[in-house]
């Protein structure tokens, strides 16, 4: 019997076996085999910020800066939009960019940022919220003012994180999920910026759950769509 | 060697298919190494490699220049070892990741490894037997490290985890087949 200890041997009774041969289907697609263009992270993540910057920067034009805009504070206007701003950032760059010598995506990095980001925003909305136009926090209001904004916030938060998938355009075998989920957050962390620029409540819960939600939700729909977009199409 | 590789695959994906080969018989070795020892059969190893290796090259557009592609094609093994034994799990045909591990024939009807060895099989299928019965991640951590003698570091790259996570499924893995191996010595 085998201990525990001795099985390094394992090692040289594989060592010892001849390599199989390449199957038919494998050397007949390395035949027809055409070169590709390969994956330049740092580009392609250039420009999902060059994309998806002016397309926010155009929605809140199109549907007006929140009409309370000059009875609050700018800093804390700023301060807020910096944490939408910081995870829409460091969501979109995880998505993109693998860690240095490696191709697949830093998964680990992705759960933990996604997480924290969600739970951030969702905070933030919940405790730290000011405005010139509070509407009462009751069950009424918030369900009367949250299918507008949930219906723009997701919307506007899915459309980034498909355009970043779309720019990949390949097959990729590991990591899909990982890489939707931080490209959706990265949309939704978008959405949730224009939704601060854009919508005057501040009911606690309505931001809170309905702005911080857009983060959540986008971020599950675009890792959804990243199984279908990323897969294999021969398949 | 890395560096080697590197330039291989981007050899590849410039369109140079002797390039694709020589990555084939320098990687395939420590691939169906790995694979063996996750399946336990060496003919379903076999299939697993040549799935995984149409995989990486359906999947070479995606490569970054400069980067090391024998994690990557590890991490690529793994999944399709996982979607394999999935998918038999589904059709109760063969259980590669089940508790109680089977004797079964292999994808093509050739002999499993148990029968082609004779000599050297019966320990060798204790062993393989008691890391068939840990769990897939367990398995995993113990071959890379364990077996296949990588760092925790490049073990957690491949499996796609912290080190730390990689550092107790391994001693966890080590543990648990410790105790079915000296419970079978009894």
């Amino acid at each position: 019997m085998m201990d525990v200890s001795d099985m390094e041997q394992l090692d040289d009774e594989y060592s010892e076996r001849p390599v199989p041969k390449m199957s038919a289907a494998l050397r007949e697609a390395i035949a027809e085999a055409k070169p590709v263009t390969m994956r330049r992270p740092l580009r392609d993540f250039g420009v999902f910020l060059a994309l998806s910057i002016p397309m926010m920067v155009m929605m809140v034009v199109m549907m007006g800066v929140r009409s309370d805009i000059s009875e609050i504070s700018p800093l804390w206007i700023g301060s807020i939009a910096l944490v939408w701003i910081a995870s829409f950032a460091a969501s979109s760059y995880l998505g993109f960019v693998p860690a240095k010598g490696q191709i697949r995506p830093r998964s680990q990095s992705i759960y933990q940022i996604v997480a924290v980001a969600s739970f951030l925003v969702i905070s933030v909305g919940l405790f730290a919220t000011t405005s010139g136009m509070t509407y009462p926090s009751t069950f009424s209001n918030v369900v009367a003012y949250a299918p507008r904004c949930s219906m723009m916030g997701v919307t506007a938060g899915i459309l980034p994180g498909l355009i970043a998938l779309l720019l990949m355009r390949r097959y990729v075998p590991v990591g899909r999920l990982s890489i939707g989920l931080s490209l959706g957050a990265a949309g939704g962390s978008l959405s949730g910026l224009i939704l601060h620029l854009h919508c005057p409540i501040s009911e606690r819960f309505h931001v809170g759950l309905v702005h911080g939600g857009c983060l959540v939700l986008s971020a599950l729909f675009v890792a959804g769509a990243s199984q279908i977009l990323l897969r294999d199409r021969d398949s | 060697m890395s560096a080697d590789l590197s330039q291989l695959m981007k050899r590849y994906c410039e369109g140079d298919p002797r390039a694709f080969e020589e990555l084939y018989a320098v990687c395939a070795p420590k691939l169906l190494r790995y694979l063996v020892r996750l399946s336990g059969e060496v003919s379903t190893a076999e299939d697993l490699l040549q799935l995984s290796f149409l995989k990486v090259h359906k999947a070479r557009a995606s490569y970054i220049e400069g980067a090391k592609p024998l994690p990557w094609m590890y991490t690529i093994c793994h999944r399709t070892f996982l979607d394999e034994a999935r998918k038999r799990k589904r059709s109760k045909v063969v259980d590669v990741g089940g508790d109680v591990p089977e004797q079964s024939a292999a994808i093509d009807g050739r002999r499993s490894i148990e029968v082609e060895t004779p000599e050297s099989s019966e320990r060798l299928n204790q062993t393989l037997e008691a890391l068939q019965s840990l769990p897939p991640s367990q398995r995993q951590a113990v071959v890379l490290t364990k077996l296949d003698g990588k760092s925790m570091k490049e073990a957690a790259d491949i499996a796609g985890t912290s080190i730390g996570a990689m550092k107790v499924r391994a001693h966890r893995g080590y543990a648990a087949l410790r105790k079915t191996l000296e419970g079978a010595k009894q």
